[in-house]
């Protein structure tokens, strides 16, 4: 689920930085994972990422260290208790090697981690050696208070006995839990609380894709890094679509060109612009695309469809011709003319009559010609020849039709035949066949179109049906010849859709890419850069004397490109930066590094244990080392387990509260701590323990001026090293003065007399300024040898006790 | 206080001290254990001067830890006493940088001053007796 802080970041950066359009809902589905980034591409708007709302922001509850418990466990018998003040603040737990103290980080690793796989890189020796050789029975807790908590959380590891290091269970506030119930898992990883000394060691040997990891964790930048990798993978994928399409494409051009059909050369060029005309090469491809005039195709065609003349018209042409013609020749005596005009002179005549008296022709004036019977012919006549008249009207009607019918029929139109011209089919015999067939005069009687119809017709119906066939044939024979190339290009088409598509999310998804890779680079710079400080600010402290300058630090690159560039200064010429570095300095870098990782606020551990980070550092980075700590246990729980007390001592010599336990073993594993102010307290409580033991045997008596005898040494050295300081003198230079003493006349001349030399005159300096103190030092002297004492030994040791504080106020 | 010790006794007692998981001991049987055995290592010299170079305790402990192999005729014992002895200084005297002994670096320096106190008393019986 992403970090909603950072979700945040980008949604405010979407509106200042606006990437290209569509490329905002990519970025954003791009922290939902890949189907969210589909989604988008496809349209379907998700709005802010699900997770948005899902999670608020808060600050991790503090968790701190307050005991680390042991049991059986490395060099570890008896149970023993580590006690921490838990809360910010520097514990020193000083142990020889083989005292044990190791164990406890251990311990708390083995907690906090179980068997992880840096311990199965351990040596084999090592991993047996896991249990105690004189207490089989193991057991491993922590105890940490957390804020919110009343009581502290216990976690510990059991192992039944006889169990193998790997069979532990994990007991969180006594009841069997899982490692993921404790929910550290991501911070122990992004913050690791815990710095072996191997691993600083090795931290800066590793590849620097490791070392950039190590510390780009704790930018919390990995969601916007993961988000990345979606967008990029969602491109690769469509890109990879789209070459595949792109690919297939040479192979296709081939057999277009390879194909004479006139479509390939269409579909060529809607393949060939930079950007497909996939409709075009579909279309073509199905057929359904309109071709021009010159289309051989649609002359073909046009051909293969041209009208044929209809034998049976043809047929019922001519008959109706030659009968209509017979028919009109029947009436050719009757003059339908004059029929028409006599009927009509009849008519007006007995219309006349029948108003006129008389018999007496108006006409002639013949005389009684007018009759009844007259009359009665007159109107017979009337109706005959109008029938007449009437006959040849309809037979020459009948006539003109026919005749007109004839002539519609060799009228039809001959563009489509003459269009078909070039198309590879001769199409000369038609045409000319066509030609003497449409030729008919225009006066031509009736026998004449009939006998033209019959002579010039079957021969053309007959050559136009050759002609279709033929042009059917050709088309089939392109088509043919056509097919594979255009199954191949309807193969390619899917393809090519899906790389049109592809290409043009492809490009949404690089500027979303991009967009993300500005934002997570300066995200990346930003949230480095006060790290990057604390780093140099840390060397700067560490390095004391080293001629080793650290310049800028910063992460660089992604993903295999990624790196940690360091820029170092040896003198102040640019080197290389680790190559120059000794082992010490190396450690010192490398706590330099780590230690502002494990200071994140984003980090619930307010605790970082660190396992002797000593080893190998000079006594002046030592001083540095303290400086260092000392600042980062102002806000953390500064733990440090060390072998030697150069720490303890460089942090007494600076005045750096800290709080400081020695460990020691007895035999059978049995470990002690002991929390020590300061040294010269410890050798006086040492002494007053073993004066005031009922139930020690009187040979242990002998043991007290010894103790005071160190307690006067330790509080000399103490006073002695930070006057020297003040004085300005280098911490090498102090050690070197304070390896000098070899008595306590000659330590107490460095912190009285301010001069190791003049141990003859203590004696008189005591009897002037603290003569009471006079016999205490001389029974230190002889008693630690002798073991003899005169006097209260308790008395003794108040005495010196009392000369050590005016030892340390001077 | 007894005056009447040997050097057999220190070293018994610093074995106490190192073995007995005693809490009145905790932390300081160390250093306690580790003045027993320097005690007792200079008291077995002593005890050796008595017999064979009266006025020797006097002269400085380097000086005395040169002589102690040729007196007893057995030079490794000699050079054991001289490092053990400047072991067992180191934790009597407070180091800058020096933290207690171990246990088993003290049991080895007790086990030295055990063998040398016997040397010393076989010698002193021959003479003796």
């Amino acid at each position: 689920m992403p970090d909603a802080a950072l979700l945040g970041l980008v949604i405010d950066r979407l509106e200042t930085h606006a990437p290209a359009d569509g490329a905002a809902d990519l970025i954003l589905a791009a922290f939902d994972g890949a189907g969210a980034v589909d989604a988008a591409l496809h349209g379907e708007a998700s709005g802010a990422p699900a997770s948005v709302a899902q999670r608020a922001a808060g600050a991790p509850s503090a968790v701190y260290l307050a005991a680390i418990e042991v049991e059986g466990f490395r060099g570890i018998g008896p149970p023993t208790t580590l006690h921490i003040d838990p809360g910010p603040g520097l514990t020193l737990v000083v142990g020889r090697n083989g005292s044990g103290k190791s164990s406890f980080s251990e311990a708390l690793e083995m907690v906090l981690l179980g068997t992880n796989q840096r311990w199965e890189q351990r040596v084999k020796v090592w991993r047996d050696g896991w249990q105690n050789l004189h207490h089989r029975h193991t057991r491993v807790a922590a105890r940490f208070t957390v804020d919110g908590r009343r009581q502290p959380l216990e976690v510990a590891r059991v192992w039944k006995d006889d169990e193998g290091v790997d069979g532990s269970t994990l007991i969180v506030d006594g009841k069997p839990a899982s490692t993921a119930s404790l929910g550290w898992a991501p911070q122990l990883a992004g913050y690791p609380p815990l710095l072996s000394h191997n691993e600083l060691e090795h931290a800066l040997d590793r590849e620097q894709s490791k070392l950039y990891d190590a510390l780009a964790g704790i930018l919390g930048l990995g969601d916007l890094a993961a988000a990345q990798q979606v967008l990029q993978k969602a491109r690769l994928s469509r890109e990879h679509d789209a070459k595949e399409a792109r690919d297939a494409l040479p192979a296709l051009r081939g057999l277009l060109d390879r194909t004479s059909d006139e479509r390939a050369a269409v579909v060529r060029a809607a393949l060939s612009s930079k950007t497909w005309d996939l409709e075009v090469a579909a279309s073509t491809v199905g057929g359904e695309a309109q071709s021009d005039e010159r289309s051989v195709l649609r002359k073909l065609r046009d051909l293969a469809g041209l009208p044929v003349l209809d034998r049976e018209r043809l047929n019922a042409a001519t008959t109706e011709l030659r009968q209509t013609h017979a028919a009109a020749e029947r009436l050719r005596a009757t003059d339908a003319g004059r029929a028409h005009e006599t009927a009509a002179l009849l008519q007006q005549a007995l219309d006349l009559h029948a108003h006129a008296e008389g018999e007496s022709c108006p006409v002639c004036g013949t005389e009684g010609v007018l009759t009844y019977q007259w009359r009665v012919q007159a109107r017979d006549q009337v109706v005959a020849l109008r029938a007449d008249a009437e006959a040849v009207r309809k037979s020459r009607e009948m006539l003109a039709s026919a005749a007109r019918q004839g002539r519609q029929l060799v009228a039809a139109p001959l563009v489509a035949l003459r269009d078909g011209a070039g198309a590879g089919i001769d199409i000369a015999p038609v045409v000319e066949l066509w030609e003497r067939w449409a030729e008919v005069a225009a006066d031509d009687d009736a026998i004449t179109l009939a006998s033209h119809l019959e002579t010039y017709g079957p021969p053309l119906i007959a050559a136009v049906g050759d002609l279709r066939r033929a042009a059917a044939n050709e088309l089939e024979r392109l088509e043919r010849a056509w097919r594979p190339a255009a199954d191949a290009i309807g193969l390619w088409l899917p393809l090519g859709r899906r790389a049109q598509q592809a290409e043009g999310d492809a490009a949404r998804l690089r500027e979303a890419e991009r967009w993300l890779r500005d934002a997570h680079d300066e995200l990346r710079e930003e949230r480095f850069r006060p790290i990057a400080g604390a780093v140099q600010e840390n060397w700067t402290a560490l390095r004391q004397d080293s001629n080793v300058s650290l310049g800028d630090l910063r992460l660089l690159g992604a993903q295999t490109q990624r790196r940690l560039a360091l820029d170092v200064k040896v003198d102040g010429e640019e080197g290389s930066a680790l190559g120059v570095m000794s082992q010490g300095e190396l450690n010192c870098l490398a706590l330099s590094l780590f230690l502002p990782r494990a200071s994140m606020p984003e980090s619930p551990f307010r605790f970082v244990v660190i396992d002797d980070p000593v080893q190998a550092m000079d006594p002046a980075k030592v001083a540095g080392l303290a400086t260092v700590l000392a600042r980062a246990a102002k806000e953390r729980q500064v733990v440090v387990l060390t072998h030697d007390t150069r720490l303890a001592d460089a942090m007494r010599a600076l005045d750096i509260a800290a709080t400081v336990i020695e460990v020691v073993r007895r035999e059978q594993s049995v470990v002690e701590l002991r929390r020590i102010q300061d040294p010269v307290q410890r050798y006086i409580d040492d002494a007053f323990a073993v004066a005031m033991s009922r139930d020690v045997p009187t040979e242990a008596l002998r043991v007290i001026p010894g103790f005071c005898r160190l307690a006067l040494e330790a509080a000399s050295s103490l006073a002695a090293t930070r006057r020297l300081l003040r004085e300005g003198k280098t911490y090498a230079e102090v050690r070197e003065i304070l390896a000098r003493p070899t008595t306590v006349n000659t330590w107490l001349a460095l912190a009285l007399l301010h001069d190791p030399d003049r141990s003859g005159d203590v004696t008189a300096f005591l009897a002037k300024h603290h003569p009471w103190a006079v016999d205490a030092v001389k029974e230190c002297n002889r008693g630690t040898h002798s073991g003899k004492l005169h006097g209260d030994p308790k008395d003794f040791i108040r005495s010196v006790e009392q000369l050590s504080k005016k030892v340390l106020e001077r | 206080m007894s005056t009447t010790v040997d050097a057999h006794a220190l070293v018994s007692a610093a074995r106490d001290l190192i073995r007995d998981d005693d809490p009145a001991t905790a932390g300081l049987w160390p250093r306690a254990a580790a003045l027993l055995a320097r005690q007792g290592l200079e008291l077995a010299m002593a005890q050796l001067w008595e017999v064979t170079a009266p006025g020797l305790e006097w002269t400085s402990t380097r000086c005395q830890l040169l002589c102690v192999g040729d007196m007893l005729n057995d030079r490794e014992l000699g050079g054991r006493a001289a490092l053990t002895w400047q072991s067992l200084s180191n934790a009597c005297h407070h180091r800058v940088y020096e933290l207690p002994p171990t246990a088993s670096e003290l049991n080895l320096a007790l086990e030295m001053v055990w063998d040398l106190a016997e040397a010393v008393e076989r010698l002193r019986g021959k003479i003796q007796g």
